[in-house]
């Protein structure tokens, strides 16, 4: 059977060997010469002049002799040389019987160099895999602490939410509160300015009854003055009825009496009447100085203006205090729409990390498409010895990759590349389906 | 508090999906392929299962069958979740039991208003 040359390193001894084959009987009559030189000198120095000194034979034919040992020797030696060196180079697992040695060398050359390139693709097949398998552990790696990160954000939203919903309950009980508070002031503040203002006037009118007292009293005042004057004119009366008693003389002694009685009780009627006036006097004077307070009109304006002061300081405060209020529940509501979309955001953001996922099944094929075909290109390269062997091997199905697909984009991309006419499946399954 | 167990041969995929229907309040238990889930259903007890289609060794749909085997889960849902594209599968996932399919990625809200329609009360 032929054997073909599988490397370069074979090529190399197969070319020693046909340089050997070609130019044996070269090689033959060379390695003769040599032997039969050496030989000749073994004969004539050790065999012949041990066994057959040069003086019992005739040197013609001692040297006829000489040749002709010479001459077998070299031959036999030559042969045994050649024989060995022609093994050496059969053991190298090459033998050639018959054919046409030059032709089969070079398509075993061929064979033999194509198979030392892609000796490395299968290792480097390997490597390719073993790069993408470490992709997905780095990326998975990496999807997993974002995970990690985003849960933690998520905590501090939802512990912010809490916050800011105790804090819009906590508002909602102080503003219902303040405004009770704020409504009762305003009230209170009502009724005293109106108790204010009824005051006054009830001030305003009980000074213009106690001036008509006073009026009065003054009018009463003026009568004592008549009370003065009848008591004037009784004594001046009682006077001219004692000078008439006196004339009367006995006859008017009584009459004398009662001029006198009368005289007394004019002069008592005058005393009673100056007591009268003086004690009115003191009432309208006691009434007036305490009048005075209660009617003072700039002392009543001065609080009047002080609470309405008051008043107004409660009203800004008021005021104030429903601004601050409004802009607190502002807040609150904005936090509250903000925490909401940022917890959007962390609820999307969580899901999107599903593309480490999806990138991980892709990867993983084209792992399992690269570890195939390093598979396929070692054992071939194993296998072929003959092109009859290369032959029986079966060729590397690309469709086989095909069943391996799971997503519309991995078939579309392969009948891109393959320029496969069938279509992959439509694409208009819906993403979700519920049976 | 409904449960549901999740079923995927990804970590940073079960970890995403869980948290989710947690932040959803839903109680949320989580195996790594078929053999751990079926160990997993008889003292967890879920209400409902979603489970990933390409796993190793056992595969969504033979863990789907294997699953409406159990008394726990006959009468329960069990929802698909995957990347795989053909009708053929979805309806081989339909035939051993599940009650739906949902392509991979999945949107949060589009999951929860599919939980929420399976899961009565949840």
């Amino acid at each position: 059977m032929t054997k073909f040359y599988t490397s370069t390193k074979d090529i190399h001894i197969g070319d020693r060997y046909i340089v050997l084959r070609k130019a044996q009987w070269v090689w033959a009559a060379v390695l003769f010469c040599v032997f039969m030189r050496i030989a000749g000198h073994f004969f004539q120095f050790v065999i012949f002049a041990k066994f057959f000194p040069r003086n019992n034979l005739d040197p013609l034919y001692a040297e006829m002799f000489g040749y002709a040992f010479n001459l077998v020797t070299g031959v036999l030696l030559a042969l045994i040389m050649y024989r060995i060196m022609a093994r050496t180079v059969q053991r190298r697992n090459l033998s050639i019987d018959g054919g046409d040695l030059t032709c089969v060398r070079s398509n075993c050359r061929g064979i033999g160099a194509i198979r030392d390139k892609f000796t490395v693709l299968p290792q480097i097949l390997q490597l390719l895999a073993a790069q993408s398998v470490d992709i997905n552990q780095v990326t998975e790696t990496a999807a997993q602490e974002i995970i990690e990160n985003i849960n933690t954000i998520d905590s501090a939203v939802q512990e912010l939410s809490a916050n800011v919903k105790k804090l819009l309950d906590v508002s909602a009980d102080v503003r219902a509160t303040g405004n009770k508070t704020v409504t009762s002031v305003a009230s209170s503040l009502r009724s005293m300015s109106d108790y204010i203002e009824a005051s006054n006037e009830e001030a305003q009118m009980h000074a213009q009854q106690i001036n008509a007292v006073i009026k009065e009293a003054a009018a009463l005042a003026k009568l004592t003055d008549l009370v003065k004057t009848i008591a004037s004119q009784t004594n001046l009366l009682a006077i001219n009825a004692a000078v008439e008693a006196a004339r009367a003389g006995k006859h008017g002694s009584g009459f004398a009496v009662v001029s006198e009685e009368v005289r007394e009780l004019s002069t008592h009627s005058e005393k009673a009447a100056i007591k009268i006036e003086e004690g009115i006097n003191n009432l309208i004077s006691s009434i007036e100085r305490n009048m005075a307070t209660i009617v003072d009109d700039k002392a009543t304006k001065e609080r009047a203006d002080k609470l309405d002061a008051f008043a107004e300081d409660v009203a800004s405060i008021s005021a104030l205090y429903q601004k601050v209020d409004s802009l607190n529940n502002r807040i609150i509501t904005s936090m509250e729409k903000d925490s909401e979309a940022i917890s959007a955001a962390v609820m999307n953001a969580l899901s999107g990390v599903q593309f480490q996922d999806i990138t991980r099944q892709r990867l993983e094929q084209i792992q399992d498409g690269l570890f195939t075909v390093s598979t396929y290109v070692k054992s071939t390269l194993q296998d072929v010895k003959s092109p009859e062997a290369l032959e029986a091997i079966d060729n590397l199905d690309i469709n086989e990759f095909k069943s391996r697909y799971r997503m519309y984009s991995q078939r579309k991309i392969h009948g891109e590349i393959t320029g496969d006419d069938t279509q992959p499946e439509a694409e208009d399954l819906p993403d979700i389906e519920l049976f | 508090m409904k449960k549901v167990l999740l079923v995927d041969d990804s970590a940073t995929m079960l970890m995403s999906m869980e948290a989710v229907l947690k932040r959803a309040g839903l109680d949320v238990a989580k195996a790594m392929n078929g053999m751990q889930a079926l160990q997993t259903i008889p003292k967890f007890k879920p209400d409902l299962m979603i489970t990933d289609l390409n796993m190793p060794g056992m595969d969504g749909i033979t863990l789907i069958r294997e699953a409406k085997k159990l008394p726990m889960m006959r009468f329960k849902p069990i929802l698909m979740l995957t990347t795989e594209s053909q009708q053929s599968k979805r309806s081989e996932a339909k035939a051993a039991g599940a009650c739906g399919w949902l392509v991979k990625p999945v949107k949060p809200e589009q999951l929860l208003a599919v939980v929420k329609q399976v899961v009565p009360g949840a």
